[in-house]
């Protein structure tokens, strides 16, 4: 395991995943899509393959790339403004997940045998979060989504 | 007579020198193949020096284990690469934006996607030193869009790197392949036949049990667990 900690999100990876924090800007995510007023703050990518350096925020361009055992986490943290609205009412963390919560259509871009999740939240501190996590397999949900609770059980948010 | 004597005694000395330089020298080549593995139990006793041509820069004087990389990107945010437990190929690219020799890397790097590098899915993975020993402006013009880089000055010296442009290509978490040269082509060729002779040893090791459970891990990965029907078909496949 090795730990590894950005803007407040500290995480331990496995051996053999790898991990990204950015904020976005033309320089770090360079096909990041979103209106030009948004506001984003911190967004982390963990994945357990080489994530390539040009990707959307929540993993276009990417997970295009994905073989059947790949898995992309996404802590997407919005802005300010967001803190304490409806979808972010939720305080608790979103984590363990079951793989009876993936489905194909939960995916920003569905790709053929793919499945994602969506999780709205707020951490303990109020800053508000998206948890989006792509599995390469939908089929092989189990034992990814066994992997994904590994690395999400480690994650402390400041 | 006496001078007969004087001259064979001479002779006798020159002789006995001659002889004790040639067991002398014996001797020296005896105990450097020793030293070589070579011979009867064929263990090196140490690592002989080696020396390169003039102009070309030496290997790394201690050999280290592969370890994964911690840094920061060039905008400050954090990076962290894995390059043990993968199933691909990592190449470490170690360069600074100083060197002369990195130029023509950091073109190349910047031009081309594909670099048909050896190894399996291989990533190219460029590891600069902390921006308190690199140029930011310089970094930020250099940057290749399409390989990731990680500033870590202490990987540097972890991993023992005595020169720069230095690579390391790692795969199934060993180290197979490394070195310097002057142009990409010459780096693609050197590792290209590393990579080459780790394979050989790797087919003749992957084995019995190590083939099996690597023929396992493929079948999960295409959601086919034992007891899969299509692990035992009924008919004959269509022709």
């Amino acid at each position: 395991m090795t730990q590894i900690s950005d803007r407040g999100i500290t995480v331990d990876l496995p051996a053999g995943w790898e991990a990204d924090f950015y904020r976005r800007t033309a320089h770090a995510a360079p096909l990041a899509v979103g209106h030009p007023s948004e506001v984003t703050t911190t967004i982390a990518h963990f994945a357990n393959w080489p994530l390539p350096t040009e990707r959307g925020d929540f993993g276009g361009g990417a997970v295009e790339l994905m073989r059947l055992d790949d898995i992309l986490i996404v802590l997407f943290e919005y802005g300010d403004a967001e803190r304490g609205t409806e979808l972010f009412s939720s305080t608790t963390v979103p984590w363990p997940l079951r793989s009876s919560d993936f489905d194909a259509n939960r995916l920003q871009r569905p790709l053929p045998g793919q499945a994602g999740l969506q999780q709205f939240f707020s951490s303990t501190s109020g800053r508000p979060f998206c948890l989006f996590v792509v599995l390469g397999s939908g089929r092989n949900a189990d034992a990814l989504v066994s992997q994904v609770n590994d690395v999400l059980s480690t994650i402390s948010l400041a | 007579m006496t001078v007969l004597i004087v001259t064979l005694t001479i002779v006798v000395a020159l002789l006995a020198i001659l002889v004790a330089g040639l067991l002398r020298s014996h001797a020296e080549i005896l105990r450097s193949l020793h030293e070589l593995g070579v011979g009867e139990g064929g263990r090196a006793t140490r690592n002989p020096a080696l020396k390169t041509r003039e102009g070309i820069p030496e290997p790394r004087s201690e050999t280290t284990p592969a370890f994964d990389i911690t840094g920061t990107k060039p905008d400050g945010s954090t990076r962290h690469v894995g390059v043990l437990g993968t199933d691909h190929t990592t190449l470490l690219a170690f360069m600074t934006t100083g060197c002369s020799t990195c130029q023509t890397f950091w073109k190349e790097f910047g031009e081309r996607r594909e670099l048909d590098l050896p190894g399996v899915d291989t990533r190219l993975v460029i590891v600069t030193k902390d921006l308190e020993h690199e140029s930011e402006s310089r970094l930020e013009k250099l940057a290749p869009r399409h390989h990731p880089i990680v500033m870590n000055s202490q990987a540097w010296d972890q991993y023992k790197i005595p020169v720069s442009p230095y690579f390391i290509l790692i795969d199934s978490g060993k180290i197979v392949g490394e070195g310097s040269a002057g142009s990409w082509k010459q780096i693609r060729s050197l590792l290209t036949q590393a990579y080459s002779d780790s394979t050989v040893r790797t087919r003749t090791r992957r084995a019995g049990a190590d083939r099996e459970q690597h023929a396992d891990h493929e079948l999960r990965a295409a959601g086919i667990e034992p007891g899969d029907p299509s692990l035992y078909p009924t008919e004959a496949p269509e022709a």
